[in-house]
C-alpha cells in the first residue's frame, strides 16, 4: 500500500515537472568503430562510440542504460599489447579515482554525456571516463570503467566490465542506476566515447635508474584484413527492460579491399 | 585462431636461421634414475626375440624454456630461446593468439641430432602484465634421427610477460620415433 502511494507521488512529481514521458518508448542506438592509425599488422587504438536516443525523436529522454556489451572482432587481441600492464583495485580507485592506479594499469578514456532531469528540460552534463585494467574475473581479464561528473551531478562510479575473449570477444559491462535528485528519474546517458589504447596514454619503466615515459603497444591489427572488415557490435539493455542492438564495420583499407 | 597455426622447421626466415645455430649443439640424454626429470629411449614392443623385434622408439621429455622476442611485438608472436631438461637444445615458438578460449603456437626444437616440429593449441589468461597457457601439443614431424617423429596430447604450458615479451614454457610427454 504504502508502495503504492510512493509510486504514485512520484509520478505525479514527474508529471508536475514535466520530465518528458519515455516509458514504453523505444531505445535507439547507433554505433561507431575506428582505428588511429589504421594500418594493417600494427598497433592501433580503437576508438568506439555510442549515440543512445528515443526513437521518433531528437531530444526524447532514453531510459538508463544498465548494461553493455561491445562485441569487438576475435582477432584483437591483448597478448601482442602492452596495455594494461597492472591491475587497479576497485577500492583504490574509488578512494583516489585513477590517480589511485597504477600508471600503465589504464587501458583508455573517454567521455559520455548524460541528461540530468531536472527542470522541464533535462540538464546535459559531460562524465570523463577511464579504463583501467582490473582484477581478472575468473580466466576473463577484467576491466573497470571509471566515471566521474562535476555538476550538475557530481559523482565517482566505477562500472565493472569483463573482456572475453575467444571467438566472439566482447566488453561486457554493468551499469548502475545514478540517481539524480530525490524523487526523480534516473540519470540517462545518451552518448559515450570511448578510446582503448596507446594513444594519449604514458607509461613509466625505470632505465639506469631513472624513470622514463613511454607509449604502450596497443593492440594489433591482424596482416590481413578480414572479409567484409572489422565487424563490431553493441547490445544495451536499458532499465525499462527493453533492449537494443547496434553494429559498424569498420571498412578494410582501400589497397586491401575484398 | 588455432586454424592459423603453420607448421614450423619449414625454412621460413626465424626458424632457418636458428637451424644453423642449433647443430652445434648436442641434445643431452640424462639417465632418468639419476634425475627427477624423465629422459629415455624406451622400446615400445616387448623385449624379446620374435615376429615384433621391430620396435617403435619413444622419446619421453621433460623440457623447460626461456625465449625473448624477435621482432615487435604485434598480431604474432617470434619468439626464440633455449630449452633445458631432459634434453636440451634451442627452441623458436611462434603464438598466434593466447585468449581464454582458444589460442595456438607452433614450435621448432632443434639438436645436431636433427630437429622436431609441432603445433600447440592453447587457453590462457591474462593477469596484468602476464598471460599465462596452457593447452596440449603435438609433434609432427622432424628432420635428422627425429624425421619420422609424431605425438598427440602432450602438455604444453608457460607465461608471457607483457613487458618484455619474455615467455617460459614446459612441455612434456613423450613421442614415437
Amino acid at each position: 500500500m504504502r508502495c503504492r502511494w510512493t509510486l504514485a507521488a512520484l509520478l505525479l512529481a514527474t508529471m508536475a515537472l514535466g520530465w518528458p514521458a519515455t516509458a514504453g518508448a523505444t531505445q535507439t542506438v547507433k554505433l561507431s568503430a575506428g582505428f588511429s592509425p589504421y594500418r594493417l599488422g600494427k598497433s592501433t587504438t580503437l576508438k568506439l562510440g555510442l549515440e543512445i536516443g528515443v526513437a521518433g525523436t531528437s531530444d526524447g529522454l532514453p531510459s538508463p542504460v544498465t548494461r553493455f556489451e561491445m562485441h569487438i572482432p576475435a582477432n584483437l587481441e591483448l597478448i601482442g599489447s602492452s596495455l594494461g600492464l597492472s591491475i587497479c583495485h576497485p577500492t583504490a580507485l574509488l578512494a583516489n579515482g585513477s590517480e589511485g592506479c597504477p600508471t600503465d594499469a589504464r587501458l583508455g578514456f573517454g567521455s559520455a554525456q548524460i541528461k540530468v532531469p531536472v527542470g522541464p528540460e533535462p540538464v546535459t552534463e559531460l562524465a570523463s571516463i577511464e579504463a583501467e585494467m582490473g582484477p581478472p574475473v575468473g580466466e576473463e581479464i577484467g576491466v573497470l570503467l571509471y566515471a566521474e561528473a562535476g555538476s550538475p551531478v557530481a559523482a565517482q562510479l566505477i562500472f565493472p566490465g569483463v573482456l572475453f575473449g575467444g571467438a566472439s570477444q566482447s566488453l561486457s559491462t554493468s551499469v548502475p542506476l545514478i540517481p539524480s535528485l530525490p524523487g526523480a528519474p534516473d540519470i540517462s546517458m545518451v552518448s559515450m566515447k570511448l578510446s582503448l589504447g596507446p594513444e594519449g596514454l604514458t607509461y613509466f619503466k625505470t632505465v639506469h635508474g631513472r624513470t622514463v615515459g613511454y607509449h604502450p603497444e596497443g593492440v594489433a591489427l591482424p596482416g590481413r584484413c578480414p572479409r567484409g572488415g572489422f565487424r563490431f557490435a553493441a547490445d544495451l539493455a536499458f532499465a525499462d527492460g527493453t533492449t537494443a542492438s547496434a553494429s559498424s564495420t569498420v571498412p578494410c583499407p582501400a589497397s586491401v579491399r575484398h | 585462431m588455432g586454424s592459423k597455426m603453420k607448421g614450423m622447421g619449414d625454412g621460413g626466415g626465424l626458424l632457418h636461421g636458428l637451424q644453423g645455430a642449433m647443430r652445434r649443439r648436442m641434445w643431452l640424454m640424462i639417465p632418468a634414475a639419476t634425475l627427477g626429470v624423465i629422459a629415455a629411449v624406451v622400446p615400445s614392443a616387448p623385449a624379446h626375440n620374435g615376429p615384433s623385434a621391430v620396435a617403435a622408439k619413444t622419446l619421453v621429455f621433460n623440457v623447460n624454456s626461456n625465449l625473448r622476442l624477435v621482432g615487435r611485438p604485434g598480431h604474432v608472436l617470434n619468439e626464440k630461446g633455449t630449452f633445458t631438461g631432459s634434453q636440451s637444445g634451442t627452441i623458436a615458438i611462434r603464438f598466434t593468439s593466447v585468449t581464454s578460449t582458444s589460442g595456438g603456437a607452433t614450435f621448432a626444437a632443434y639438436s645436431s641430432g636433427g630437429s622436431i616440429s609441432g603445433s600447440t593449441t592453447t587457453k590462457g589468461h591474462v593477469v596484468g602484465a602476464k598471460v599465462y597457457f596452457t593447452g596440449v601439443m603435438s609433434v609432427t614431424g622432424g628432420t635428422g634421427r627425429y624425421a619420422h617423429a609424431s605425438g598427440r596430447n602432450l602438455q604444453f604450458s608457460g607465461v608471457v610477460d607483457r613487458r618484455t615479451f619474455h615467455a617460459t614454457t614446459h612441455m612434456q610427454g613423450s613421442f614415437h620415433l
